[in-house]
């Protein structure tokens, strides 16, 4: 029953994009959410819809599996476009009149520039997570944070608690798996009953699951430490982040789409 | 009471890019009251098939009748007919899951990773509570239970299971299952990561248990030499199919097919085939020490007396 969660939505074929660095790519996204926020024309809009179109074919991801990561914030965009709609007061005349419903013109204006840019924003960020893996995203982090370690920031401590979290999520998933089966063996029931029943029956999955999480972190801070692990300090890599001449295109064109933003 | 599995097939992931074919087509006859290993190599279907007996993984097809209960048949809730199933319908294929796991007690790899309760009494009652027994009758089955795993109940009875040794903690948790009083027994690797002494201890207790209770085991295991000295019927599975069925004796002689689908033969057996290449001729269907032990003195015994 736990199979079919898929966690990390990294999508691998081998890309253009895919072949970027991350640095660049995570930088890159902070722009492009950045520029969704700063226009608000609607040619603008078309820039920014033509720009995302030419990632989304260069990065070989098909367009219905990005459009499957939209389905659970659906709901999201409609609430947010159902709000703006009803509760944006303009100047002019309503547009309908109806009790104490005013709509006016204003406010389906700003719903639908709001439900485009929820809808460009998550395909932008899923874009990122798509053709990214989870092990050179926490890379990327941990070089784009490096300069605040002079101020006390554990750069590398930190990437290296995600890199563990996301290596552990598939383990333990295939764990809760195990246990609930084992306990369904012996008549646990965790599909019927009340709210309360519920939660209580859930307490001998938890349980076990919190100690071989335990257990599995002791193991592997024995198994780090016998490899004489000490942090991040004077540490060097298996794979050296480098910019490429593919890097240096895809800021060109960065620089070219902000420019074509700010002058919209 | 017997188990009949009929056509069993299961695919995971169907109709994905992964799709696999776990369990191909397999027809077993099991009768109550046998000993019965099973053997495979990783990835061969054994797990799979344990668990359908369970009712744990429901088959793509086939069925499985456990003592005249269908336990395959309308236990299928997918997705696309979810709103057909009633609740009363839901409801007597739940009751219908817990007469299957009264009869089936399956015991899953490593079970003392299991154990959640603050006692072991506790812990061991969570089985026979969740059949819906009453307390007196639950009480009386977690003392039995501990008795027959080697666990005296007035001393363990309120420990903590987590201050045990792995092989108690071992023997706690098979006790869990036998605490629900199965007519068939499964375990998957229960001697897996025990040392010698326990792995002997454990599974002397599932032998005597078979033997005074007339359980049906069914043994999952890698070792051989173990399936040689107690199990009375083999089953041997490779890629999902069974492709040796029968006592230990006849199954360890087919030595070149076994080492082909990457299993063994107990060591006895490879000692036996050199023996009668060299010239010594003794019972090639010796497969334990003790037999081995018997015929070869009687061997030397002859010899001495010829000389």
């Amino acid at each position: 029953m736990l199979r079919d969660i898929t966690i990390g939505q990294y999508y691998s074929v081998p890309s253009i994009i895919h072949k970027m660095d991350p640095r660049f790519k995570i930088i890159a996204s902070m722009l492009y959410l950045v520029s969704l926020f700063l226009i608000n024309q609607i040619i603008a809009y078309t820039a920014v819809v033509v720009f995302i179109g030419i990632v989304i074919k260069l990065s070989k991801v098909p367009v219905n599996f990005i459009m499957k990561g939209l389905k659970p914030v659906f709901m999201l965009i409609i609430f947010a476009f159902v709000i703006n709609v009803f509760l944006t007061t303009g100047t002019g005349d309503p547009l309908i009149h109806a009790g104490f419903i005013k709509i006016y013109p204003e406010g389906v204006e700003r719903a639908f520039f709001m439900a485009i840019r929820l809808i460009l924003l998550i395909i932008g960020t899923s874009l990122l997570t798509l053709t990214t893996s989870p092990i050179e995203l926490t890379d990327g982090i941990e070089y784009l944070l490096s300069p605040f370690k002079r101020i006390g920031m554990p750069a590398h401590e930190l990437a290296m608690m995600m890199t563990i979290a996301l290596r552990f999520i598939p383990t333990l998933l295939e764990e809760t798996d195990k246990i609930m089966k084992a306990q369904m063996a012996r008549g646990a029931d965790f599909e019927s009953g009340n709210l309360m029943n519920r939660a209580k029956a859930l307490i001998p999955l938890l349980v076990p699951l919190f100690i071989s999480a335990f257990r599995r972190a002791d193991e592997l801070a024995m198994a780090m430490e016998a490899r004489c692990y000490r942090g991040g300090e004077g540490r060097t890599r298996m794979k050296v982040l480098k910019y490429s001449s593919r890097d240096l295109y895809g800021s060109a064109i960065m620089i070219i789409y902000l420019t074509t933003c700010i002058i919209l | 009471m017997s188990i009949k599995i009929a056509e069993l097939t299961h695919v995971y992931d169907k109709n994905t890019p992964n799709e696999t074919i776990a369990i191909d087509h397999i027809n077993l006859v099991i009768e109550s009251g046998e000993f019965i290993g099973l053997i495979g190599h990783t990835g061969s279907g054994k797990s799979t098939l344990i668990q359908q007996l369970n009712g744990l993984l429901k088959p793509s097809s086939g069925e499985i009748i456990v003592s005249g209960y269908n336990i395959t048949d309308g236990l299928d809730i997918s997705k696309s007919n979810k709103k057909r199933v009633s609740k009363a319908e839901s409801r007597a294929r739940k009751k219908r899951l817990i007469e299957v796991r009264k009869r089936v007690g399956l015991v899953f790899q490593y079970p003392e990773y299991q154990l959640f309760e603050e006692t072991i009494e506790k812990d061991i009652a969570f089985g026979p509570y969740n059949l819906g027994l009453q307390e007196a009758e639950v009480k009386k089955r977690v003392r039995d239970a501990m008795q027959t795993v080697g666990l005296d109940y007035d001393t363990y009875k309120d420990r903590s299971p987590f201050d045990l040794s792995g092989g108690q903690k071992r023997r706690v948790a098979i006790a869990g299952v036998l605490a629900m009083k199965p007519e068939v027994l499964i375990l998957d690797e229960p001697t897996a990561g025990l040392d010698p002494k326990g792995r002997d201890e454990i599974l002397y207790q599932i032998k005597s248990l078979h033997e005074k209770e007339k359980l049906t085991v069914i043994i999952v295991s890698h070792s051989m030499e173990d399936m040689a000295k107690i199990s009375e019927r083999l089953i041997v599975m490779n890629k999902g199919a069974v492709v040796l069925d029968g006592t230990p004796k006849d199954v360890f002689r087919n030595i070149e097919l076994l080492e082909d689908i990457g299993l063994a033969v107990p060591q006895i057996s490879y000692l036996v085939k050199a023996l009668n290449e060299n010239g010594i001729s003794i019972d090639a269907s010796i497969i334990t020490v003790e037999e081995a032990k018997t015929a070869l003195s009687q061997l030397l015994m002859k010899k001495g007396e010829l000389c």
